[in-house]
């Protein structure tokens, strides 16, 4: 029954995928007559006031929130660094592509970013393993998912809110300016990182006593900093600055690459009125 | 033949709101679609795609190449659903400071099985491979304009599709993987 169902519904495909994307058109004159109406007079004067955050709004997670989205960009890039070859065997844009490519595999990978924002800065821990498990640590606000549902725990009212994780989650707020990279798809991470990035430079540099290179790149006009480690080809830390004032935005050390993550990590459980949170040890 | 998104966006510019009408027409079902891979419902999706083209509006002049408006407000589209997302995770937040519920769980509201096995199908796929669909579906199959919006070549796009249309078969034949 379902398989006849099934060979029916591929019979039909592209007719359903039309008819799932007229629902898109529908109300459109409407739209558009609601549109053209609001657009501003003196339109080119005006800036819309859009994606403020309300006042009830914790500090602690705006601060987060928005160091989150400005790791984004850094991790794109540290990323793309891990397997990054040693100078002088290639052009260093070439490296560089070739770093991008082998980013799509890897399978997880641990770090704390924090922003010093004045003094006033926060961190963020977490940690993310393909295709779709993450767990991002805020403060007291924790978030996690194991690909199937998503946890939001709220660790000082110790509520837990359960959901379907559907579609972009909150990891995004993260992982968006790294397009397709956390869903293993390497051209998603070429568009993304490739065609913005370029290395500036690149030098051996001696850091904690190791022998480790520090590539320096462009992004979207603004710096990044990296120290990698020679022999393993790994990341140390990278450091993002302003194009526009030349603070230091985020600075990102990752704790670990390629290891394994215990699934306990991704879900948190509720029973018996109480919140489990295993890595909480709750 | 059709005027150009070049000669929209620099009507547009002239204080011609009709060529933004346009516009409009063109990528209006496309910008509904990517914002409703976020929202999750229609209506949550109409009132961003608006929001995405009023910003645009605004920043029409700010836009270096009008020749690449497709692509600039899909890139805009994108900005305005990971606004949506922060926003959306500050009101679970706050969802769960008022509610002493132990647990929520999210409801579907659809109805229509086939449909929604097939938006379920969609929702898994990654972002590029849902673009690649939208675009190429709601741009009247053009290859040639999917290619500029998305960024790749025509074989990396016919991949893209064959990518997303193995992936929903596998899901609808098989939802639970």
């Amino acid at each position: 029954m379902v398989q006849k169902r099934n060979e029916k519904n591929m019979d039909n495909f592209d007719n359903n995928l039309t008819h799932r994307y007229e629902e898109f058109t529908q109300g459109h004159a409407q739209f558009r007559c609601q549109l053209l109406e609001s657009l501003p007079a003196d339109q080119w004067a005006v800036e819309p006031a859009v994606g403020k955050w309300p006042s009830f709004v914790g500090v602690k997670l705006r601060f987060a929130i928005r160091a989150a989205m400005a790791a984004a960009a850094v991790f794109a890039i540290f990323l793309g660094a891990t397997s990054l070859l040693s100078p002088g065997t290639e052009e260093p844009q070439a490296a560089w592509a070739t770093a991008i490519e082998k980013t799509t595999q890897l399978q997880s990978i641990h770090f704390i970013m924090t922003t010093p924002n004045g003094g006033k800065g926060s961190s963020v821990e977490m940690w993310w393993r393909r295709p779709g498990s993450f767990r991002m640590e805020i403060g007291g606000f924790v978030q996690t998912s194991n690909g199937h549902k998503r946890y939001n725990y709220n660790d000082k009212a110790n509520v837990l809110v359960v959901s379907d994780a559907e579609g972009p989650g909150p990891e995004m707020a993260i992982l968006s300016e790294l397009g397709g990279l956390f869903f293993s798809e390497a051209y998603t991470l070429s568009g993304d990182v490739t065609n913005k990035s370029e290395v500036l430079s690149c030098e051996d540099v001696i850091y904690k006593g190791e022998s480790c290179l520090k590539i320096v790149s462009t992004m979207n006009g603004d710096r990044f900093e990296y120290i990698l480690d020679k022999k393993e080809q790994l990341i140390y830390e990278v450091k993002r600055f302003s194009g526009m004032s030349g603070k230091l935005m985020s600075h990102v050390v990752v704790l670990e690459a390629d290891k394994e993550i215990p699934e306990s990590m991704f879900e948190i459980e509720a029973k018996g009125g109480k919140v489990i949170d295993r890595r909480l040890k709750k | 033949m059709s005027v150009s998104d070049a000669t929209l966006v620099l009507k547009t510019l002239e204080g011609d709101k009709a060529a933004f009408g346009e516009l409009y027409d063109r990528y209006a079902a496309l910008i509904r679609a990517i914002c409703y891979d976020v929202t999750r419902n229609v209506t949550g999706a109409q009132d961003l795609g608006q929001e995405v083209f009023l910003r645009a509006y605004v920043k029409l002049n700010k836009l270096a190449d009008p020749d690449r408006f497709g692509p600039w407000l899909v890139g805009m589209a994108r900005n305005v659903c990971r606004e949506y997302i922060r926003g959306r995770l500050r009101d679970r937040h706050v969802l769960a400071g008022l509610n002493p519920a132990e647990t929520i769980t999210a409801q579907k509201s659809d109805s229509d099985e086939q449909l929604l096995d097939l938006k379920e199908a969609i929702s898994k796929l990654n972002e590029q491979e849902r673009l690649a669909l939208h675009v190429y579906y709601l741009q009247e199959q053009d290859a040639e304009q999917a290619q500029k919006i998305l960024g790749v070549s025509r074989s990396g796009l016919y991949r893209l599709l064959a990518k997303a249309r193995k992936k929903i078969e596998k899901y609808i034949g098989n939802p639970e993987s």
